[in-house]
């Protein structure tokens, strides 16, 4: 098991260290585009019109600001070797689908205000690794629509501690919101901690959310075998529709592999 | 126990020495009360406790002289208290006890027969400060074992002032097939600011046990911080129903908890109606295997209220089962709060959870707030959660409506059908007040 050195020592806050830095990149996209981080960076990103972006986190830390107008499909990898830090501040008025792949020890902070839609899609794969995921997902104003949905394979006593927030202000009235945490738990050594919350100052609201932590199902273990597949067949298969879930196509899928 | 003779001094040690000596305690006792006291004066309050500011300790000290926080008169009480003890149709001569009006209530003959079905059945129902002097064994063996005196910075304060409250024990097999109720026992200060609750029960016995009243209490004493524990030993049942409504001008620091032996069962029924600020969260520790834990709660938040309940259900033996259903209602610029924590700890295989909380809201300024934590170190189980928060659906109302009934009425039958789950587990008595009290409160704040 890695150790938890980022996960304890508030002292040593990353952020801190980033806030020295100072904003390095402010890029402004108003089309399709790729980034790769390695070390420590402030970045404030303004997007614009409509588009694809593709940013991967390599060991690093990141602090983010994002201005998001116009229709976007954001896909994160964060892949470090040892551990990466994320902190993003969005705020968004367009519709955004944003997919996030996790394959290494990190911190993902985020906090969305949005006043249009969003849809946050998380997926966690996890080995001897540890995870710390906190949105909070902020409607200040009406009429927005917000989904998030974060997902977790913990395999050899890994840790996941998950926590996300649906905030709506007393003005944001018509707004529907969902929230869904749901980890699996791959071995005895594993854990995880699950904080699935809701603020609502507003009754024109719908707002829900729904969280589960469990092993694999065994039924489903089961129907495969009947199907001729192993349970670690099963699992993979299982892994694999997660991260469909995240990266829809085939093609993205054989991109990202590609990519790292 | 006459606490007529005053001590006004302030909290201090001197205070815990009077009131053990007032009581006639034994030495354990007062040393327990005293490590309590300065348990109570390090401990802080959580961080993400809100409400409490204008909390005042020194009025506290109200409580050593209980007769002198009653209402003098009838004509004292406050207007809106008067209203709802005349709506709900309760008796003239309990309108005044509840009101405090009257030290006793009269109920002398219903008593007796409670009192001579229990000899019968070896079942101890009487106040804790009769058990201490009593059974002090029994009591020394399981005080403050649940609810350590250093638990948070009320129950210590409870420890350290402890005063009235209920002591039952149910012998060995002993299944009491009546609702036991505090309420004919109320004789006995156990209204108390600082009430103390202690249940046993032992191996194979039942016991169903109410507490509270669903007619607002008044009190002018500001806070109340009530310790609750409950003992089930292995495969017994029990069945502990709370309804709260204090008047709305108490703080209510409730710290519940039950503790499950090898194939115990333990529901909580828990109704948050009235005060002015709640934070009570029963919890339920599953010590051995196949114990079962179920908390059923509901919270109406009204204008000025902060209701802050759930549950808690800690899992650290194989086959053992939890449900948490929770039901909360918003009204006016009420906000009610669902807090829950559910741990399964290493080992504790096969362990079954299901956590439900809704949350509906009447108006525009109410606000609800869900914080569940979900604490997971064992793979072989199965946790859901899941909450919802939503206000009156218009087409549930418009049909409702078009079959005739008024706005009024209709958004009454929808909050009756959101909080029925509950109704229909309480006895039959609380469940008329209950319904009547929930139409009383959303007079007014509908419009």
């Amino acid at each position: 098991m890695k150790n938890y050195k980022y996960l304890l020592k508030e002292a040593e806050s990353p952020d801190a260290y980033i806030e020295e830095v100072g904003i390095e990149d402010e890029e402004v996209i108003t089309g399709d585009y790729e980034k790769v981080f390695v070390g420590t960076h402030k970045v404030r990103w303004k997007l614009k019109g409509k588009g694809t972006l593709w940013v991967y986190y390599l060991e690093s830390m990141v602090k983010e600001s994002w201005e998001i107008e116009g229709d976007f499909h954001i896909f994160s990898v964060v892949k470090p070797e040892n551990y990466t830090y994320l902190k993003r501040e969005v705020r968004s008025k367009g519709k955004v689908r944003w997919g996030t792949l996790v394959l290494g020890e990190s911190e993902l902070y985020s906090h969305y205000s949005l006043e249009g839609e969003l849809e946050e899609r998380g997926i966690a794969f996890l080995k001897e690794e540890t995870i710390r995921w906190e949105s909070t997902l902020l409607h200040a104003q009406p009429h927005g629509k917000s989904y998030s949905h974060v997902r977790a394979l913990l395999n050899k006593g890994s840790h996941a501690q998950i926590r996300g927030l649906i905030d709506i202000g007393p003005e944001a009235s018509d707004t529907n919101s969902y929230l869904e945490q749901h980890v699996i738990l791959l071995d005895e050594d594993s854990h995880a901690f699950t904080w699935p919350a809701l603020r609502i100052k507003n009754n024109q609201v719908r707002a829900s959310h729904s969280s589960s932590i469990s092993k694999v199902p065994e039924d489903m273990i089961f129907y495969l075998q009947t199907r001729g597949l192993t349970p670690q067949e099963g699992i993979s298969l299982l892994a694999k529709g997660y991260l469909e879930s995240v990266m829809p196509s085939e093609k993205l899928w054989e991109k990202v592999i590609g990519k790292l | 126990m006459d606490y007529e003779a005053i001590w006004d001094k302030g909290l201090s040690e001197e205070a815990v020495r009077y009131l053990s000596k007032q009581k006639n305690e034994p030495e354990w006792m007062l040393e327990l009360r005293l490590k309590a006291f300065e348990w109570f004066k390090k401990l802080e309050l959580p961080p993400w406790v809100e409400g409490l500011e204008d909390l005042n300790y020194d009025e506290i000290i109200y409580y050593l002289k209980p007769k002198a926080e009653k209402a003098q008169s009838w004509e004292e009480l406050p207007e809106d208290i008067r209203k709802i003890y005349d709506q709900l149709g309760i008796p003239e001569a309990e309108k005044k006890y509840l009101a405090g009006v009257t030290a006793q209530f009269e109920s002398s003959v219903l008593y007796e027969k409670v009192e001579q079905y229990l000899a019968e059945k070896g079942v101890i129902f009487i106040s804790l400060d009769e058990a201490v002097q009593k059974y002090p064994e029994l009591v020394r063996k399981y005080f403050a074992k649940l609810v350590p005196i250093n638990d948070n910075k009320f129950a210590a304060l409870n420890t350290a002032f402890w005063s009235g409250g209920v002591f039952l024990y149910v012998p060995k097999g002993v299944k009491v097939d009546r609702i036991l109720q505090a309420y004919f026992r109320i004789q006995m200060q156990s209204l108390g600011q600082f009430e103390r609750t202690l249940i046993i029960v032992e191996e194979d016995a039942e016991v169903s046990y109410v507490e509270g009243c669903s007619a607002p209490i008044y009190s002018k004493a500001s806070l109340h911080a009530a310790v609750v524990e409950v003992f089930a030993h292995k495969r017994s049942r029990v069945r502990y129903t709370t309804v709260q409504n204090w008047s709305k001008n108490v703080y209510n620091l409730v710290t519940k908890r039950g503790m499950a032996y090898e194939g115990a069962y333990i529901e909580w029924l828990d109704g948050n109606m009235g005060s002015k600020v709640t934070y009570k969260y029963p919890g339920i520790i599953l010590k051995e295997p196949y114990a079962k834990a179920k908390i059923l709660s509901i919270a109406s938040a009204s204008s000025g209220q902060l209701i802050d309940s759930g549950g808690k259900a800690i899992h650290l033996a194989p086959h053992t089962s939890s449900t948490i259903i929770s039901k909360s209602i918003s009204m006016g610029s009420g906000i009610s709060k669902y807090r829950g924590w559910i741990k399964v700890a290493k080992g504790a295989k096969h362990a079954k959870v299901s956590v439900n909380c809704d949350a509906l809201l009447l108006d525009k300024e109410s606000r609800t707030d869900t914080y569940p934590n979900i604490d997971i170190h064992e793979k072989d189980t199965q946790i859901t959660h899941e909450a919802t928060v939503g206000k009156i659906e218009e087409e549930q109302l418009f049909y409702l409506m078009s079959r005739g009934f008024d706005e009024e009425t209709a958004k009454t039958m929808i909050v009756m059908g959101f909080v029925e789950e509950f109704i229909k587990e309480i006895p039959l008595e609380y469940a008329v007040e209950l319904n009547r009290l929930i139409k009383l409160e959303m007079e007014g704040s509908i419009g």
